[in-house]
């Protein structure tokens, strides 16, 4: 047979080829050195990978805990921009915690090709689903500033600004629909928020200077 | 090692490399999940090994005899 496609590869690495189909490009993979060089590293790495140890994060979940529950008092512009701030703040820390380059709470003997996609820790999701919502509502906060800065806008500007975030909005609720629990994809939303925010931020930024 | 390794990488290149190996992602869905096109899911992916590979190269060598 001609030389198996990386996919190919991949995948008897990581389990997910049919009986035939493996037999097949093992067979191959003996009489190859440059298919069995990669091979051998595909497998390597998956080993490393799925072998890391579960990340410690209980220690970090007050802090966590704590910023995204901060109360908001300040009711000025400063205060709307340290919403956004402290949010991404709140976001680092999940960040940290979540991804901080270790497992997810989820390692599990692999049973199968297919991990476990949703056996997320509670307080994992607990910190998604808090940071998630605080960036919601830092958004509707900054949406209504500038719903309130919108009229004074140059008209060609405001309508691109528009398109930015309409955009900006498609593809968060594309990530989102698609997300469910896992993990990186959460944050991979978490992500998308972050880059929203700062869209909004700038926008309002802008919009200050130009009509004081 | 590893984490160090993994630590270096693009946040995103990460994420794409640790849903297609740890979580068995396919490469369309990754691409759905991130927003990429298929081809840059590819990207991503054989530039995040070649950074881990680089990295880890004794150590994987080592795992892969």
């Amino acid at each position: 047979m001609t030389h198996p496609t990386l996919e190919e590869l991949e995948a008897v690495a990581l389990g997910q080829s049919g009986d035939a189909g493996a037999a097949e490009i093992e067979g191959h993979v003996k009489g190859c050195t440059d298919c069995s060089r990669e091979l051998a590293w595909l497998r390597a790495e998956r080993t490393l990978l799925r072998g890391r140890p579960p990340l410690q994060t209980t220690h970090l979940w007050p802090g966590v805990a704590a910023r995204l529950e901060h109360p908001r008092r300040r009711p000025r512009w400063a205060w709307r921009i340290a919403v956004a701030s402290g949010v991404g703040a709140a976001a680092a820390a999940v960040l940290l915690a979540v991804l901080r380059p270790g497992p997810l709470p989820v390692a599990q003997p692999q049973q199968s090709a297919r991990r476990e996609r949703s056996a997320i820790d509670p307080k994992t999701l607990a910190a998604l689903d808090r940071a998630e919502a605080d960036y919601r509502n830092a958004a509707k906060v900054l949406e209504g500033e500038y719903d309130r800065l919108r009229p004074r806008l140059d008209p060609e500007l405001a309508r691109r600004w528009d398109e930015t975030l309409t955009r900006a909005r498609a593809q968060l609720g594309e990530s989102r629909a698609v997300a469910a629990d896992d993990v990186n994809v959460r944050m991979r939303v978490l992500d998308g928020y972050a880059g929203y925010l700062r869209s909004l931020r700038d926008l309002l930024q802008e919009s200050e200077e130009a009509n004081p | 090692m590893l984490d160090g390794a993994l630590a270096d990488l693009d946040h995103e290149r990460r994420s794409a490399l640790l849903m297609r190996i740890d979580h068995g992602l396919g490469y369309g869905e990754i691409a759905e999940a991130m927003g990429w096109s298929l081809q840059k899911v590819k990207n991503e992916i054989h530039r995040a090994r070649l950074q881990l590979r680089a990295r880890l190269a004794g150590y994987l060598e080592e795992g892969a005899r």
